[in-house]
């Protein structure tokens, strides 16, 4: 019994002053090591910025001595040109490549992608994407099947950023398997532009044939919107009609609404009748951003819809319509049309 | 007889303290390797790309107020400020007697707009007008409602709110400005299953404050603070992120939550009969999850956002933490039936069971346990002095005892100093982590034997019914893991 | 020669705006929000601001509606800084009275020449 007391206090008070004294080292530790760090930071950082904007004799000094630097004085250089790279264009920005590319960091990056640390291999595929050479596609594409997710996402963001149209079917293919890409895969799809237009219509029209997922049903729909491809307005106009997957329906109308062709106003209008209150509420938005005055009539005997968001959408697509929304709304009974009216009142003055 | 009773006792206080902190162990352990994920994610983030997206989703801020004309403006304007792309902020004036309304509208330049506000979830207090603001993206609007209490004026906003997603915050909370950033994103990741998300709460007393932010984190020097400020880190840092690791953490602040809309539509908005109607929500969202058999996440988003003035008088801090504990003793009992019960999940089947276990008896049994220790000690001490022989109590029971409640707790506050300080590092320099140390030692002697009275006292007076005392004092949630 | 204030919350687009400016000649003086830029353009009288969207606390669009309501201040060009092409921004900044605006990421020679012309309207 004795023994079990004393073994039990020293034991606990060994875990404290253990617990003590890593938190004090640490504190001290680091606090110093910051500070070498935002010296070193501020040299480097003027060197670079030298580099890239400075006056040309002594840019050229300064990227001399950059590509001198090896070892933990290069990495410094490597890490702070790597965060302002994707926040810059233009010939700074192809200066910053072209210097991180004379070093070898792409095979550097590479090299990250592949290794055995998650946090390595995301911070590769962040760098492949910084750099945005075309030769990383492969590499990029093979780790969005990694196991881990963080590093999934950085390749999809990667793969936006390099903008090979060839990545946009594996792309979905990795949404297909973990929703919590879709913002990731949509954002890299409208990075990619006009390009990842026909593989998005391929993908839509073999959906409508075999339905394959919901979410990547709809995610083909609204990436359509996103690239702004008025080509696709037809196909669109098929897809709202679908209602065997979920979903699909109500992003083809927000696709047909950000692509704005007249030929979707129609179906649009139908869709207004559908039994879906979320699809009424983004057809009406749809129709507001198309923008054919012509609907406004029709449109405004919807204000009375059973369902709150559908009667508020539909005043704020009229909004949208001019005069001859406002017109439907002032004479429209509905308390939404008085709340679209006095919000737009307050909006634009008058 | 009496020798055996005596000890009894004490080992079944020793058994109590053992399981209390060593459950408290392996939550910090769980939160370990939470934190050590977050470390590794927090390169990548992109949060700036948020901005330009689509499928962000739209959050409407909940600002209940009533009668709070002198600091309203304020916590509006640092609301309007948060960094996030489709936000609103809908104030509901409940009925005040001063003028927190025409406050409101001689700063924010508004004008009465007849915004429809549909009864979807009925309520005792009416609308009686609505304002919008000229300013900025004309997106503050305030609705004035006959009184009806917090809850009531909550239930209204959440009618009242036009976007998807509807954040609850108490308004002397000061938010980080990308509160909204960090507590969104588990929505936009994973739409279809997350249904809430929390956001950690800590303590400001001592920091730089400016313009409702926070600008320059520093310890407390008062006694009463310093102890809070490792209280939170421990419980709501640590301890929720390791329950929300479990995938069993049973409540979320109501300094700082969000919600999906359609599914509080369909919860019926917050309880008007109960003291901690945040925390109850939540509660009654896990059982609504189980009962319909859908599957819905609530989760606990670690990065600072929400900081709050905790109470630096004593008699504030009673008042606060026995409400606290009255309310979580209420929502306990209103749910009893959750436990046990396999179809409400880890919650039903740990959560629950733990919170009654060691959160809602946690006070009684520390209060006879330091009666026991006092017995004992009088009785120790007056064999010491040669007084009496009786022999009653077995000093190792004693000792045992005091280093399993006392010591390993400090070992665990510690241990969340350590975490915070591998993860966060809100904190800078040697004399706040001195101070921090010190309050964590400190804690132990006075404070929580205080804090355990005053927490029984609130569960007595749940039992008791007396009648509930809806003073504007601060709610900012319950229990503390 | 002009003195610039220049506010962003991001140390990076800070430092490479300054440099560029001051490579061009200009005074700059950084800050990391709207409000001290308000601030600041009160006790330096800057010719131009340039000004982020998007900074915690009062970001750019405030800053030039704060700066506009002041009568010594309410001629003073700014230019904003807004993440990737969001028309609603845009439209809100002129709104605010912005004078242009520059998209992230930028073209630190763009942003030059977009200053030289805004600095140019101002004086004529």
């Amino acid at each position: 019994m004795r023994t079990l007391v004393w073994v039990l206090l020293v034991a606990l008070l060994v875990a404290a002053v253990c617990l003590v004294v890593a938190l004090f080292g640490l504190r001290l530790g680091r606090e110093v090591a910051d500070r070498r760090r935002e010296t070193r930071h501020g040299e480097v950082r003027d060197v670079i910025l030298t580099a890239l904007m400075g006056e040309p004799d002594e840019a050229a000094r300064a990227r001399a001595d950059l590509r001198t630097r090896s070892g933990r004085g290069w990495d410094e250089v490597e890490d702070q040109a790597f965060a302002m790279v994707p926040k810059i264009k233009g010939d700074s920005h192809d200066a910053l490549v072209t210097l991180l590319l004379s070093k070898g960091a792409a095979a550097h990056a590479s090299t990250l992608a592949r290794s055995r640390s998650q946090v390595r291999r995301a911070r590769g595929a962040h760098r492949l994407g910084a750099l945005a050479q075309s030769d990383a596609v492969s590499l990029l594409l093979g780790l969005l099947h990694d196991h881990a997710f963080l590093v999934r996402r950085t390749a999809v963001r990667a793969l936006g950023q390099v903008g090979d149209p060839i990545a946009v079917p594996p792309m979905l293919d990795a949404v297909t398997a973990d929703p919590r890409l879709s913002r990731d895969v949509l954002a890299a799809i409208g990075r990619t532009g006009s390009a990842a237009a026909p593989m998005l219509r391929r993908e839509l029209l073999r959906t409508l044939s075999e339905p394959v997922d919901n979410r990547r049903a709809a995610l083909t729909a609204v990436g359509l919107g996103v690239l702004g491809d008025v080509s696709a307005a037809p196909l669109l106009t098929v897809s709202l009609e679908d209602r065997d997957q979920p979903g699909l329906a109500v992003a083809s109308a927000e696709a047909l609404g950000s692509l704005g062709a007249p030929e979707s106003v129609e179906p649009l209008l139908r869709a207004m009748a559908d039994a879906d209150p979320d699809l009424r509420v983004a057809a009406a938005r749809a129709l507001g951003s198309v923008g054919d005055v012509r609907v406004a009539p029709r449109l405004a005997g919807s204000l009375r819809d059973r369902h709150h968001l559908t009667s508020r959408a539909v005043a704020g697509a009229l909004l949208r319509l001019g005069d001859p929304g406002l017109l439907a709304l002032r004479a429209s009974p509905s308390p939404y049309a008085a709340e679209a009216l006095a919000v737009h009142r307050v909006r634009h003055g008058g | 007889m009496l020798f055996w009773g005596l000890n009894a006792f004490g080992w079944f206080f020793i058994a109590y303290a053992v399981l209390i902190n060593t459950s408290f162990l392996v939550l910090t352990g769980l939160a370990v390797a939470d934190f050590w994920a977050y470390l590794r994610r927090v390169d990548f983030a992109a949060y700036d790309e948020t901005f330009a997206e689509p499928l962000t989703p739209g959050i409407s801020i909940l600002m209940p107020a009533y009668n709070e004309s002198a600091g309203i403006v304020e916590s509006v304007a640092a609301m309007t400020a948060l960094r996030y792309p489709d936000f609103e902020v809908v104030v509901i004036d409940d009925g005040s007697k001063d003028d927190t309304s025409k406050q409101l509208i001689d700063a924010f330049d508004m004008v009465e707009v007849p915004i429809v506000v549909p009864v979807e979830i009925e309520t005792a207090g009416h609308v009686t007008a609505t304002y919008l603001s000229r300013r900025g993206n004309n997106n503050v609007l305030l609705v004035r409602k006959t009184n009806g209490g917090k809850a009531d004026a909550l239930n209204v906003g959440i009618n009242a709110a036009r976007k998807p997603l509807v954040c609850m915050v108490d308004a002397d909370s000061l938010l980080d400005p990308d509160a909204l950033l960090h507590v969104s994103r588990p929505f936009a990741d994973d739409p279809d299953r997350v249904v809430a998300s929390g956001g950690v709460v800590r303590v400001a007393n001592g920091s730089d404050i400016s313009r409702g932010r926070v600008t320059r984190v520093r310890m407390p020097n008062r006694w009463l603070p310093r102890i809070q400020v490792v209280e939170y880190l421990r419980a709501f840092l640590v301890g929720r992120t390791g329950w929300s690791r479990l995938g069993g953490l049973l409540i979320i602040s109501g300094a700082f939550g969000v919600f999906r809309k359609d599914v509080l539509l369909e919860l019926g908005g917050l309880a008007t009969d109960c003291i901690g109607e945040d925390a109850e929500l939540v509660v009654r969202l896990h059982r609504w999850l189980g009962d319909t058999g859908r599957d819905g996440r609530v989760v606990f988003v670690a990065e600072p956002v929400a900081w709050t003035e905790a109470p630096e008088d004593r008699a504030v801090l009673r008042k606060q933490r026995r409400r606290w504990h009255r309310g979580l003793t209420e929502i306990l009992s209103k749910h009893r039936g959750m436990v046990f019960r396999p179809r409400y999940g880890m919650v039903g089947l740990v959560s629950m069971p733990w919170f009654i276990a060691f959160e809602l008896l946690a006070p009684f049994v520390e209060v006879f346990g330091v009666a026991f220790l006092a017995v004992a000690l009088v009785l120790m001490s007056s064999d010491a002095l040669g007084l009496t022989d009786l022999q009653l109590v077995n000093q190792d029971v004693v000792w045992i005892l005091l280093s399993t409640s006392l010591l390993y707790a400090v070992v665990l506050t510690l241990a969340a100093l350590l975490i915070e300080e591998l993860s966060f590092r809100r904190y800078r320099g040697l004399r706040d982590l001195a101070i921090a140390v010190w309050a964590a030692l400190e804690e132990n002697i006075g404070y929580r034997q205080m804090n355990a009275w005053w927490r029984a006292g609130g569960s007595i007076e749940a039992w008791r019914g007396t009648k509930h005392d809806w003073g504007d004092m601060q709610r900012r949630g319950l229990g503390k893991t | 020669m002009a003195r610039i204030v220049v506010a962003d919350d991001d140390a990076d687009i800070r430092d490479l705006v300054g440099f560029k400016l001051r490579q061009a000649g200009h005074d700059v003086e950084t800050v990391e929000d709207g409000a001290a830029a308000v601030a600041a353009a009160q006790a330096v009288r800057p010719d131009l601001l340039i000004l982020d969207v998007m900074m915690p606390g009062m970001g750019g669009l405030d800053a030039t509606r704060a700066l506009r309501l002041d009568p010594e201040l309410a001629r003073v060009p700014v230019i904003l800084l807004t993440a990737r092409a969001q028309e609603s921004d845009i439209e809100q900044g002129f709104g605010a009275g912005a004078d242009d605006y520059v998209v992230k990421p930028f073209s630190p020679r763009e942003l030059a020449s977009r200053v030289a012309a805004v600095l140019a309207r101002s004086r004529a």
